[in-house]
């Protein structure tokens, strides 16, 4: 395949649509940080750490529920995961629940590694002021 | 019998996932007691601290921020305060985030006592009773002598309150104290009978407050292996189990 960040400037600006409607959903973001180090996963797997690590940054006392998680199943088969696949970041397969990384452009991989600092930073910014927000 | 019960515990064993971007060292031993697995996963750093989850033969039974486990690996919190439960913990015991893991983790637990850590469990859920004032409470003496060190603060229990007070030992009964017509007491030979130190609180019509400690000494080492639960359905099969089978 070839390599997207050199493509024509039509593709180019598509990627850049893609890469930033990627990062524009919370679910979808924290779904490739987890892939990012992963590389291969499940649907269950992804949805149960994508539910997990959601609710430990909004609200770090309550637990998440089978429910919760019920939720991001639906909402990652559904939206994300699609949406990701249709821009060739990721291989889903609906059938298996496979999960992949597939073309990580580079300025997308760049773009999440920033997010991940800004989120830390937040992260600890709340904890300095007393409490979390949700 | 009561060894089924155990069976049945020891078989719902539970694991617990951390997924964290360090290794949270020393959870193993803070588990094995409770059969429960540990497993870690990596997770980038969000400045979150990542989460645990817990589940039971790959089913998802929830999860909680990795803070909760953090806290458990605290040695300035101890075991009782921790397993506390209720309305107890709001003064001195774990931040919520504990209790939601605990919950987790189980209404049931598999424990290994040492006699002192058995008698402060017995008495947790001995005091439970005498404040929930209603309800039954069933408890197993392995030794008389057992229950002669217990029996003042048995018969207060029964004489301050609304408790059905059952007691069970083996049939060298009585010892040498008298016991009252307010406690009822049950003399089998039941190797179980004697075998066994168990007290179990049918919670009184509130299924928040039922709770039973089931153990059976090993080898006469002074060690006991059982399972300690708040499981309202496990106390309500163990409460049945000792009506029926010792009438």
């Amino acid at each position: 395949m070839e390599s997207r960040s050199s493509g024509s400037g039509d593709e180019d600006a598509a990627m850049v649509d893609a890469a930033f409607g990627a990062l524009a959903d919370v679910e979808r973001r924290h779904a490739l940080y987890y892939l990012r180090v992963e590389e291969t996963t499940t649907l269950g797997e992804l949805a149960t750490v994508v539910t997990g690590w959601l609710r430990a940054r909004e609200d770090g006392a309550s637990a998440a529920t089978p429910e919760d998680r019920r939720r991001t199943i639906v909402g990652l088969h559904h939206t994300h995961l699609p949406m990701l696949a249709d821009a060739g970041f990721v291989r889903y397969d609906p059938d298996s629940g496979e999960v992949a990384l597939a073309d990580i452009p580079d300025f997308l991989d760049t773009a999440l590694d920033r997010a991940l600092a800004v989120e830390r930073a937040a992260s600890s910014d709340s904890r300095h002021n007393s409490r979390p927000r949700g | 019998m009561l060894r089924s019960f155990l069976d049945e515990v020891a078989s719902r064993r539970k694991t617990v996932t951390v997924f964290a971007p360090d290794r949270l060292d020393g959870l193993e031993s803070q588990f094995e007691t409770r059969n429960v697995a540990v497993e870690h996963a990596d997770l980038p750093d969000d400045g979150s601290g990542g989460f645990v989850v817990v589940t039971e033969g790959g089913e998802f039974l929830g999860s909680v921020g990795a803070a909760a486990v953090r806290e458990l690996l605290e040695p300035s919190v101890s075991h009782s305060e921790l397993r506390g439960g209720g309305t107890r913990l709001s003064e001195t015991g774990p931040p919520e985030a504990v209790r939601a893991l605990l919950d987790l983790l189980a209404d049931t637990t598999f424990v290994s006592f040492d006699k002192r850590q058995m008698l402060a469990v017995s008495r947790e859920i001995e005091d439970r009773a005498y404040r929930r004032g209603t309800g039954t409470l069933r408890t197993g003496f392995q030794r008389p002598a057992a229950f002669a060190a217990q029996r003042e603060r048995y018969e207060l229990l029964a004489a301050e309150s609304l408790l059905d007070v059952h007691v069970y030992a083996r049939p060298d009964w009585p010892p040498d104290v008298p016991v009252s017509e307010r406690i009822t007491v049950h003399t089998d030979t039941a190797a179980e009978i004697g075998a066994f130190w168990f007290v179990v609180f049918d919670g009184g019509g509130d299924d928040y407050q039922a709770c039973a400690l089931v153990a059976e000494e090993v080898d006469e080492s002074g060690t006991f292996r059982g399972l300690w639960t708040y499981d309202p359905e496990t106390v309500t099969e163990l409460d049945a189990y000792l009506e029926s089978t010792y009438p």
